[in-house]
């Protein structure tokens, strides 16, 4: 087939030279890699099986992206990933933030995406993939009632969950297994859902430090006055406290908030008994949220909860 | 003897040392055993360099340094790993750093190669940095098949980073696509490509077989003749690194004594380079600078005329105080060096488990470095232009850039190793990439 296709093609273009500047089989496989980045024997046989036209290879690369992204990640899916990315999506950063509405809504998703080399998780295409599926984690919808404001998400559930394009989180991952040709997969995935209620405020802050380490704090105050959320000095202020909250919680091996997890725990895994980094080692986290509240007249300021992820760790 | 025996069967496949010459004539000892004919004699003045492969993981490059080991072990040129003893990466300490990757050695008719094969980027970067095997050329590897991906790029800012100047490109698998325009293409796009990362598109050789053809010994006009020209190209487009004996004369000063009716002596291990009695030579750092005369050598309680890299010697310095000379400053041949006080560097970060510490620091950290003999106060900061530095932590296991002030001023180049220690911790170690004052 492809033996009868390929002079054929040739012979057409041949024919088209001589009359209009056509652009040669070469060129046209160039620019099909450019635009799709697919393998260089695929975006042949593309424009072999569609006689040379552009844009039927184009669409063809595209469907048979989708068929071989299936068979290679298929072919390769019990090779180990061990490196990838944290990926964060905020999409409802609680009262007065800038991120959605600033209403008193909490929502945002954390990810774990994994590959095999960190070659391929410094990548623009991996990179995008895994912040695309956190923005669909941080969509997913819960049950009424749950528990914690954390809801582990599950991975099934997640990679059958449709994209804004229609595409599922599934098939996003093959396309992206295509043209990378590494082995990825998602690992863990949890949703941060905080309705609001009358007595707190809440907010969410996130910090991720190369991808390698991603914090996501849910953070609370008590008893503010709602004309403060409308101060820029006060909302500028406690944005300054959220990151360096969540900077802190992801540089330190956090594992509690205000006591220690097990006994045998570090007291530096207790987020409140750690030197408040910014400041320097002589004071503790505690000590500087006692003063943030007293400085804004507010009764409390809290950590109310919070995720640690480290890429390949537990 | 064996490998004398196979060498003298090779010479068809060597017929082009011609070639090699020119590049052999900067290293002088290896000139003259060449002059005396090739096919006579294995010798161990070859000059040496490293090496490595870097590309994606099914192009290919394990294959493709299996290959390299087979085809040249049939010249006497190395021994032959294989697929399985190179792709397991043993992990290794370097400087208390974990590192994996995979050593194999081999010789051509001009060089001697040390090859190493990394999984990961933040491996080839610890090398770097630590210099446990410093890479002074690379060989990417790319499937005809796939083209260059979007990694590839990846592939070439690593190799950037870590200061390589040429590459040499070996476009694997051209049994499977057997098609001389879209081979073309492979190498047009990847000349694109190399030229958008400053190597030098136009003239990079790329060499295109099968690793895999070479290793199986068949198919050999892809295979065993690809891999030869491949190490060819390596002996001639990729730059010997300067030989320690050749840069300019430097010795870290240990201790100093004062000797009564002789004068200063100050004493040290020769780093590079040569000094003869009689030279003028220069004392660099800590504040103090200044020329004198290097009155006389002293090794193991005898005089002698020169001193050479790796020799520890003691030097007799004219009219010199002792308090002059101190333990952390340079003797060098004047003008080779300049002390300076605030420097660029890539650093990784040692983690807790390789005794490092377990928590973050931001700017302005200030631990003790250590460079040659020397220590210093350190002042980190990210380097300039990172966008909210206040802000920025740096983690155990991060590899960094940081700009590091110094409390004195040492002589610092580019290249120039230290460790960054803290109650007697080391949480740090890197190297110097740019002079900044």
């Amino acid at each position: 087939m492809l033996k009868f296709t390929q002079p054929a093609a040739r012979l057409s273009l041949h024919r088209l030279y001589s009359s209009a500047p056509a652009k040669s089989r070469v060129q046209l496989v160039a620019e099909l890699r450019k635009v799709s980045s697919a393998p260089i024997i695929k975006a042949r046989q593309a424009l072999d099986e569609c006689n040379g036209d552009f844009d039927a290879a184009r669409r063809w690369l595209e469907d048979d992206m989708r068929k071989s992204g299936v068979a290679k990640a298929e072919k390769i899916k019990d090779r180990a990933t061990s490196e990838g990315l944290i990926s964060i999506s905020i999409l409802e950063g609680g009262l007065g933030s800038q991120t959605g509405s600033g209403s008193g809504l909490v929502k945002a998703g954390i990810v774990e995406l994994n590959c095999e080399s960190d070659f391929v998780s410094r990548t623009d295409e991996f990179t995008r993939l895994a912040s695309e599926i956190a923005q669909i984690a941080a969509q997913s919808s819960t049950q009424q009632q749950q528990e914690s404001p954390f809801v582990p998400l599950s991975v099934e559930n997640l990679l059958q969950t449709s994209h804004a394009s229609g595409s599922t989180v599934s098939s996003l991952i093959t396309d992206v297994i295509a043209r990378l040709g590494e082995n990825i997969s998602l690992r863990r995935a949890t949703l941060l859902s905080q309705p609001s209620i009358s007595s707190s405020v809440f907010r969410a802050a996130s910090y991720l430090h190369q991808g390698r380490v991603g914090a996501l704090d849910l953070i609370s105050l008590r008893s503010a006055p709602p004309s403060l959320f409308r101060d820029d000095a006060f909302i500028g202020d406690l944005a300054k406290l959220e990151r360096a909250l969540a900077r802190q919680t992801a540089g330190f091996m956090t594992l509690a908030i205000d006591k220690p997890r097990n006994a045998e725990d570090e007291l530096e895994t207790v987020l409140y008994e750690q030197p408040f980094m910014m400041l320097g080692e002589e004071i503790t986290v505690r000590t500087v949220l006692d003063q943030w509240q007293k400085k804004w007249g507010i009764e409390q300021v809290a950590v109310s909860d919070f995720v640690r992820w480290e890429v390949g760790r537990d | 003897m064996l490998r004398v025996a196979a060498c003298r069967t090779a010479p068809p496949i060597f017929a082009s040392l011609s070639s090699a010459l020119p590049r052999l004539r900067a290293a002088p000892s290896a000139h003259y055993v060449a002059r005396r004919g090739y096919a006579e004699m294995f010798n161990r003045t070859k000059p040496h360099m490293n090496i490595g492969t870097i590309g994606h993981v099914d192009h290919g490059k394990t294959t493709l340094t299996a290959a390299i080991t087979k085809v040249l072990a049939e010249s006497g040129g190395a021994t032959f790993t294989d697929y399985s003893q190179i792709d397991k990466a043993p992990e290794e300490k370097a400087r208390g750093i974990t590192i994996n990757s995979a050593h194999v050695e081999y010789e051509t008719e001009a060089r001697h190669y040390g090859h190493i094969d990394c999984p990961g980027h933040a491996d080839y970067i610890k090398n770097m940095i630590t210099g446990a095997a410093q890479m002074d050329g690379a060989i990417i590897v790319v499937s005809a098949t796939d083209g260059q991906m979007p990694q590839t790029r990846e592939h070439l800012l690593l190799a950037r980073q870590v200061g390589i100047k040429k590459l040499v490109v070996f476009i694997n698998k051209v049994d499977m696509i057997n098609d001389k325009e879209m081979l073309e293409l492979v190498d047009m796009e990847i000349r694109d490509l190399l030229a958008n990362y400053n190597f030098d598109g136009e003239n990079t050789p790329i060499v295109m077989g099968s690793a895999l053809a070479a290793l199986d010994g068949r198919d050999k006009e892809i295979g065993a003749d690809k891999i030869l020209e491949l190490v060819k190209a390596c002996d001639e487009w990729l730059e010997l690194p300067i030989r320690d004996l050749d840069k300019p004369f430097l010795m870290p000063i240990e201790d100093v004594f004062s000797i009564s009716g002789r004068g200063t002596v100050a004493t040290g291990r020769v780093e590079r380079g040569t000094a003869l009695k009689g030279n003028e030579v220069e004392i660099l750092g800590l504040g103090d600078s200044f020329k004198t005369t290097l009155t006389g050598i002293e090794m193991f309680h005898k005089e002698l005329e020169r001193a050479e890299a790796g020799d520890n010697m003691g030097a007799l310095l004219r009219s010199t105080r002792r308090e002059q000379v101190r333990r952390g400053q340079v003797l060098i041949q004047p003008g080779s060096m300049k002390s300076i006080k605030k420097f660029r560097s890539q650093v990784y970060i040692l983690t807790k488990d390789e005794g490092g510490r377990y928590t973050p620091f931001m700017q302005g950290y200030r631990p003790q470095l250590y460079l040659r003999t020397a220590d210093v106060t350190v002042t980190l900061k990210f380097s300039e232009g990172t966008p909210d530095a206040e802000e920025k932590m740096a983690m155990p296991g991060d590899n960094v850039e940081l700009d590091c002030e110094l409390v004195f001023d040492l002589a610092v180049e580019v290249g120039s190793r230290f460790t960054l220690r803290e109650a007697n911790k080391t949480i740090g170690t890197g190297v110097v990439t740019k002079i900044l004052e």
